[in-house]
C-alpha cells in the first residue's frame, strides 16, 4: 500500500499562435485544433511508501514545482494519474494562500479547514502552531503587514502542526533565516519519525542526502533517475559537472588544436555577459575596465565546476580606458553562495601591481593555484583599485564567475560537510 | 428506461459533486463571517454601516425619484407606492449583480487560493451565494420592516416573492459561473460584464414603470429575464399581485440552463483554470 503513487504522468500546457486562435477554438465547436502542447513534465512513474522521504532534485524548469502541484491536486494532469493517500498539506510557492486582510489566527483557522479539520480541531491545534510560528503579537496583525519571512514561518507552522499524512514542501527552507531553517528541518525530521510521508524540493543537495531516504532526479521534463538518495544525487551532480564541461566545450572546427586558454590570449573583447548579475550601475572610474574574465583547468578548458585539487588558472582581462599609473592592484575574492566571504587572492598580497597603461593597452591578469575546497557553490568578485589602500574603485565586478565544486562521492557516503577537509591526523587511543 | 437510467445516474453524479460542500461548511461560513468582518474591521461604526449604506440607498432613491422628480406609477397615487415600487426593482438587482458580478472575477479573485491549496472548487461560487445572501436580507428585511409599520405589506401574495427569488438566485449563479470561467482565458469578459450591467440595468423597469414604454420596446424587453422577475417582485409589492407564473415558465427555463452551462463549463475547464491564472 503506497502513499503516493504516481502513474505515466505528464503536463502540458496548451499554447496557441495567437490570441485570436485562442478565441476561435473556444467559439466554434466545429474548428480544428489550434494550440500546440508544450511539455514540461512527461512519462514520470514512482511509488512512495508511507513514512518515506523522498527529494526532488534537477535545476530549475525541470518540472519539480510542477510535479509537486499535482501531488498536491492544485494543478490537474494532462495524462497518467496521481493517487494520493492520506491528508496532503503542501508548500507551494512559500505560501498556504493567506487572506491578506485576515489576521493571521484567522487565516490559520481558515486553512485549516480548507486542509479537512473542524474549527474545534483547529482550536486545539492554535497554540502548537502559534508557539511553532513564533511571531508573537503579530498572530493577531492582518497578514499583509507581515514580513515573507513571517508568512513562511505561519505557513511551516499551519502545515506541519495540521497533522498532515503527507507534508509536501516546495523549496519553503530556503526563506526565513538559519535558526528557523533549522527548526524547520527538526520538526520536518519528527514528522517523519511519526510516519508522515514527505516529498520536498531542495537545491542543497547535502539536505536531500542528508534527510531523504530516496530521491527523483527530473530533467527536462523527465523522470532521470529514482532510487536511494545518495545515488541519485551523485548522478545529478555528476550530470551538473559533464554538462559544465560540455557547454564550454564546444570548439570550433578551425581552431580545435588550441586550447581555450591558448584563444583566450589572442583576444582583447568585451564580454557581453560579463556584468550579467553585477547590479552596481557604476562600478567605478573604468580607468581600467574589465573586458572579460574566465576560469580553466589544467587542460586549459574554460569550466565552471572543479574538483578539490584541480590545478585552476583565473584570467581576467584588463583594457585601459585612460592612462594610469602603475601600482593598481586587482582583487580576486571568494565568496559562498549568501557572499560570505571564503577567501581572497588580491594581486597585493602577492606583490603584484598593474604597470603604468596608456589608453587602449591591455593585460592579462592570472592566478594559478590548486583549489583547497572540497564542496560548495563559489561566487567569484573582482575589482581593480589605484592602489590596495584606496576606497575608490577602477572597476568592480559582482559575480564576474560562479564555480561549482563537484565533491569526492566517496567522501559524501562518509556524510562530510564543509568546505575544507583538513589534512588531520586522527587516532584512538584506549585510556589503560 | 435506459434514458431514464442514465438521467438518473447523470443526476446522482452531479449531487456527489456537490458533496464536498456540506464537508467544507465550516470553512464556507467561517469565510462568509470572515468577509464581514473585514469588510468593516477598520471602521469605527463596524456592523453599522451594514445598515446605514442601504438605508442610505433607499432614502436617495425615494427622495429624488418620488420627491424631486415627481414620479408617479400610473394609477397609483401615493409617493410612497412609487418608493415601494423603486425598492422592490432596485434591492432585488442589487442582488442579482452581486452574484453575477462576483462569480464573473470569482477565479480571479482568488487565484492565490487556488494555486495553493486543494479544495471542492465549488465552495467558491457558494461563498459568494451565501454573503450576498446575507447582505439581501439585512437590506430586504429593513425594507418589510417599513413596509409593515406603514401598513403596505402585501399580504399572502408575498410568499411569491420566494419562486421568484430561486429562479432568479439560478440565474444570476449559472450566467456569473458560465461568464467566470469564460473571464479566466478571456479576460474582456470580465471587463465587458460590468459595462453590459450598465445598460442591463437601465434596459429593466426598475427606476421607470413598464407601461410608459411604446409597445416595440415593451416586446423586445420580454426578452429580458430579469425585466419579467423584477416586473414580478412589483406587481407583488406594489399591487399585492401574484406573479404571472407562465411568463417566468421561459425565464425558469433559461435559469436553468445557464446553471447547466455554468456547471458544464466549470467542469469541463477546471483543469485548465489554474493554469491560466
Amino acid at each position: 500500500m503506497s502513499s503516493i503513487t504516481i502513474t505515466g504522468l505528464g503536463k502540458a500546457y496548451k499554447e496557441y499562435p495567437t490570441r485570436w486562435a485562442k478565441l476561435a477554438e473556444w467559439v466554434l465547436p466545429w474548428s480544428k485544433q489550434r494550440h500546440t502542447l508544450k511539455w514540461v513534465l512527461r512519462d514520470v512513474n514512482f511509488e512512495i511508501l508511507p513514512g518515506e522521504a523522498v527529494g526532488i532534485v534537477g535545476v530549475n524548469g525541470a518540472g519539480k514545482s510542477t510535479l509537486l502541484k499535482m501531488v498536491t491536486g492544485t494543478t490537474q494532469p494532462t495524462e497518467g494519474t496521481v493517487d494520493v493517500q492520506g491528508r496532503v498539506a503542501a508548500l507551494l510557492e512559500l505560501g498556504m494562500g493567506f487572506h491578506p486582510e485576515f489576521t493571521g489566527r484567522q487565516n490559520v483557522m481558515l486553512t485549516g479547514q480548507m486542509l479537512g479539520h473542524t474549527a474545534e480541531q483547529m482550536e486545539q491545534l492554535m497554540s502548537d502552531i502559534e508557539k511553532f510560528a513564533d511571531i508573537g503579537r503579530y498572530i493577531d496583525e492582518p497578514v499583509r503587514v507581515y514580513s515573507s519571512g513571517m508568512q513562511a514561518r505561519l505557513a511551516f507552522s499551519v502545515a506541519t502542526c495540521s497533522q498532515p499524512d503527507i507534508l509536501i514542501v516546495d523549496e519553503a527552507l530556503s526563506v526565513g533565516d538559519i535558526a528557523f531553517q533549522a527548526k524547520c528541518m527538526q520538526r520536518m525530521a519528527h514528522l517523519l519519525k511519526s510516519g508522515v510521508t514527505i516529498l520536498f524540493v531542495s537545491h542543497t543537495l547535502n539536505q536531500v542526502r542528508q534527510f531523504c531516504s530516496k530521491a527523483a532526479y527530473l530533467q527536462h521534463g523527465r523522470l532521470k533517475a529514482f532510487g536511494p538518495a545518495s545515488e541519485v544525487c551523485d548522478l545529478y551532480q555528476n550530470d551538473l559537472v559533464s554538462n559544465g564541461l560540455l557547454s564550454d566545450d564546444i570548439v570550433d572546427e578551425a581552431v580545435a588544436q588550441t586550447t581555450d586558454i591558448e584563444r583566450s590570449d589572442l583576444v582583447v573583447q568585451r564580454d557581453p555577459d560579463l556584468r550579467k548579475y553585477s547590479v552596481d550601475g557604476e562600478p567605478g572610474s573604468m580607468d581600467l575596465e574589465f573586458m572579460w574574465f574566465k576560469v580553466f583547468d589544467a587542460a586549459g578548458r574554460a569550466i565552471s565546476v572543479c574538483r578539490k585539487d584541480d590545478l585552476l588558472t583565473f584570467r581576467a582581462c584588463i583594457t585601459a580606458n585612460r592612462s594610469v599609473p602603475a601600482g593598481a592592484a586587482v582583487g580576486l575574492l571568494f565568496a559562498d553562495k549568501s557572499g560570505y566571504h571564503l577567501f581572497a587572492c588580491n594581486t597585493n598580497y602577492y606583490d603584484v601591481f598593474l604597470p603604468a597603461m596608456a589608453a587602449g593597452e591591455s593585460v592579462f591578469v592570472s592566478w594559478k593555484f590548486k583549489m583547497p575546497l572540497v564542496s560548495g557553490e563559489l561566487r567569484i568578485d573582482s575589482g581593480i583599485k589605484p592602489d590596495p589602500f584606496s576606497g575608490e574603485f577602477y572597476d568592480r565586478v559582482f559575480c564576474i564567475q560562479t564555480l561549482s565544486l563537484a565533491p569526492d562521492a566517496a567522501l559524501l557516503r562518509k556524510n562530510f560537510g564543509g568546505y575544507l577537509l583538513v589534512d588531520a591526523d586522527v587516532n584512538v587511543q584506549r585510556v589503560p | 428506461m435506459a434514458q431514464l437510467e442514465i438521467g438518473l445516474m447523470a443526476k446522482l453524479k452531479n449531487l456527489a459533486y456537490l458533496r464536498p460542500v456540506w464537508r467544507y461548511r465550516g470553512f464556507i461560513l467561517q469565510t462568509v463571517k470572515r468577509e464581514f468582518q473585514s469588510k468593516y474591521s477598520n471602521s469605527l461604526l463596524g456592523a453599522a454601516w451594514n445598515i446605514i449604506n442601504p438605508l442610505a440607498m433607499i432614502l436617495v432613491y425615494t427622495v429624488i425619484f418620488s420627491q424631486v422628480m415627481r414620479a408617479k406609477l400610473p394609477g397609483v397615487d401615493s409617493h410612497l407606492a412609487y418608493s415601494v415600487y423603486l425598492c422592490s426593482g432596485i434591492l432585488t438587482w442589487g442582488l442579482f449583480s452581486e452574484i453575477s458580478g462576483r462569480c464573473v472575477n470569482l477565479f480571479l479573485d482568488n487565484a492565490n487560493l487556488l494555486k495553493k491549496i486543494s479544495f471542492p472548487r465549488i465552495c467558491l461560487p457558494i461563498i459568494v451565494l451565501i454573503s450576498a445572501l446575507v447582505n439581501f436580507a439585512i437590506i430586504f428585511g429593513l425594507f418589510l420592516i417599513v413596509l409593515l409599520l406603514s401598513g403596505n405589506f402585501p399580504g399572502v401574495s408575498f410568499l411569491g416573492v420566494i419562486p421568484l427569488l430561486i429562479i432568479q438566485i439560478a440565474f444570476s449563479l449559472g450566467l456569473g459561473m458560465l461568464l467566470g470561467v469564460v473571464n479566466v482565458f478571456f479576460r474582456d469578459v470580465g471587463q465587458f460584464f460590468n459595462v453590459a450591467i450598465q445598460f442591463w440595468f437601465w434596459f429593466t423597469p426598475i427606476v421607470y414603470p413598464f407601461s410608459i414604454l411604446p409597445p416595440v420596446l415593451q416586446k423586445l424587453m420580454m426578452l429580458n429575464p430579469m425585466a419579467t422577475l423584477v416586473r414580478g417582485y412589483q406587481g407583488i409589492m406594489v399591487n399585492s399581485q401574484w406573479p404571472d407564473w407562465l411568463s417566468l415558465l421561459p425565464v425558469a427555463v433559461v435559469a436553468c440552463l445557464l446553471c447547466a452551462a455554468g456547471l458544464y463549463m466549470f467542469r469541463r475547464h477546471a483543469g485548465d483554470i489554474v493554469d491560466e491564472l
